[in-house]
């Protein structure tokens, strides 16, 4: 036999009855992502740590070739800056950000691909990555 | 501390897309895997997969490699662990093994046909989890069929979980209390009940203080042509188990899916399956 292996997110319901798990073959996001979806806690303590600010990039890796859309938007949805768009072959990409004239304020960094829409909330404090 | 994982997660801003399969796309030579096991050790998941030979005919898995993430993304390949030729009581058919943690040492358990024709498990020892490990002599005492899953619970007491339908026709898992060697059977393996549907490739995990059992139905659910998991809950590691449901079939292009490992991590619940790929490969 010639055998792959595979990951798909499981969740539970509120009763700790398990959900129906939904193969897909896209598999699970990078975990990091996630982690930082779930603590909002960070934004603040971002804000107070310039250095690491400077080694800001998006890397993102493309299993199939895509339309790819990579930009940071406002709350409301306004473009703040665009950074990627176009058809892009299946490999990783890291994309430089410097955001130094972005305002201050709230922003999300937004990545869209035929798979779907991933997104990343920061803080901008005026400081350039 | 957890702060500063999450500054060090946030500033990388890491959108890493993973594919199914896991392994395809890395930067090591793939190799066709079955059978995981999946745990976090040292911040990291490590994945105890069997190995699928290139030129495999049927079953006859001879060996096992380890692989490692911090991201579920990308994985490290930490080479060969364990080769049939290095285990003497062994002859052939490596199948699913698994992994445990205690006290300083992984034990890294393992089925394989002995060479008088008979299953048993066997055990090696090591101190990473990516191996190498050391294989005792002789296979556990009184240890008998297919795809071990050890649990270790919140008391520090370990609990093996195995058998295989394919294996002898055992027509239902078994579970064992193990010694504080973790190398020894503390006591005989007792049948365990509720487990509906059940083939093959149980796994054990607990949250909120439930106790699931998972594991394969193979072609045993009457109300699904192909393979499909199910699982059974108790209060207890031993059980009685009360079976819940068929939580994941087959990949609706025909794929199927056969053992699994779940696991918890950084509040990411995942489920790890193989898939006898049909055109991904």
């Amino acid at each position: 036999m010639k055998r792959d292996l595979c990951i798909d997110y499981l969740t539970y319901n509120a009763d700790g009855t398990i959900r129906m798990v939904t193969p897909t073959k896209n598999g699970v996001s990078a975990v990091t992502v996630s982690v930082n979806k779930q603590i909002p806690d960070c934004y603040s303590v971002f804000i107070k740590n310039r250095l690491s600010c400077k080694q800001s990039a998006v890397t993102y890796t493309l299993t199939e070739a895509t339309m790819v859309d990579l930009k940071i938007i406002t709350p409301s949805g306004r473009i703040a800056l665009p950074l990627v768009q176009g058809y892009q072959a299946p490999r990783q990409y890291t994309v430089p950000l410097n955001t130094s004239a972005l305002a201050h304020g709230a922003y999300r960094l937004l990545l869209t691909t035929s798979s779907g829409t991933e997104s990343v909330p920061f803080f901008q404090n005026g400081n350039p990555f | 501390m957890r702060k500063l994982l999450v500054i060090v997660a946030f500033v990388s801003i890491s959108l890493c897309f993973a594919a199914n399969p896991i392994f395809k796309d890395q930067s090591f030579t793939m190799r066709y895997t079955a059978d995981p096991s999946a745990h976090v050790y040292e911040g990291k998941v490590y994945v105890y997969p069997s190995h699928d030979q290139d030129n495999a005919a049927g079953y006859n898995m001879v060996d096992y490699y380890v692989y490692s993430s911090s991201d579920l993304v990308k994985w490290t390949d930490h080479g060969k662990v364990l080769d049939v030729k290095d285990v003497a009581w062994a002859k052939e058919y490596m199948w699913a093994p698994d992994c445990a943690y205690k006290d300083g040492t992984y034990y890294f358990y393992f089925p394989a046909r002995g060479k008088d024709g008979k299953f048993y498990i066997g055990v090696a020892t090591g101190t990473s989890p990516g191996g190498p490990f050391k294989p005792e002599t002789n296979y556990i005492p009184n240890s008998f069929s297919v795809d071990p899953a050890v649990f270790i619970d919140d008391d520090g007491k370990a609990y093996m979980y195995f058998g295989g339908d394919g294996d002898g026709g055992q027509k239902q898992p078994w579970v064992v209390k193990m010694k504080d060697n973790m190398k020894e059977f503390d006591g005989q393996p007792q049948k365990i009940s509720g487990a509906q549907y059940w083939f093959e490739a149980c796994w054990m995990h607990k949250y909120n203080n439930t106790y699931y059992l998972s594991y394969s139905t193979g072609g045993n659910y009457s109300g699904y042509s192909g393979s499909a998991l199910g699982y059974a809950t108790s209060s207890s590691p031993m059980g009685p188990f009360t079976f819940k449901s068929i939580f994941f079939r087959v990949f609706p292009d025909g794929q199927i899916t056969i053992p699994l490992s779940n696991m918890l991590t950084n509040g990411i619940c995942s489920t790890i399956q193989q898939t006898v790929a049909a055109g991904i490969v």
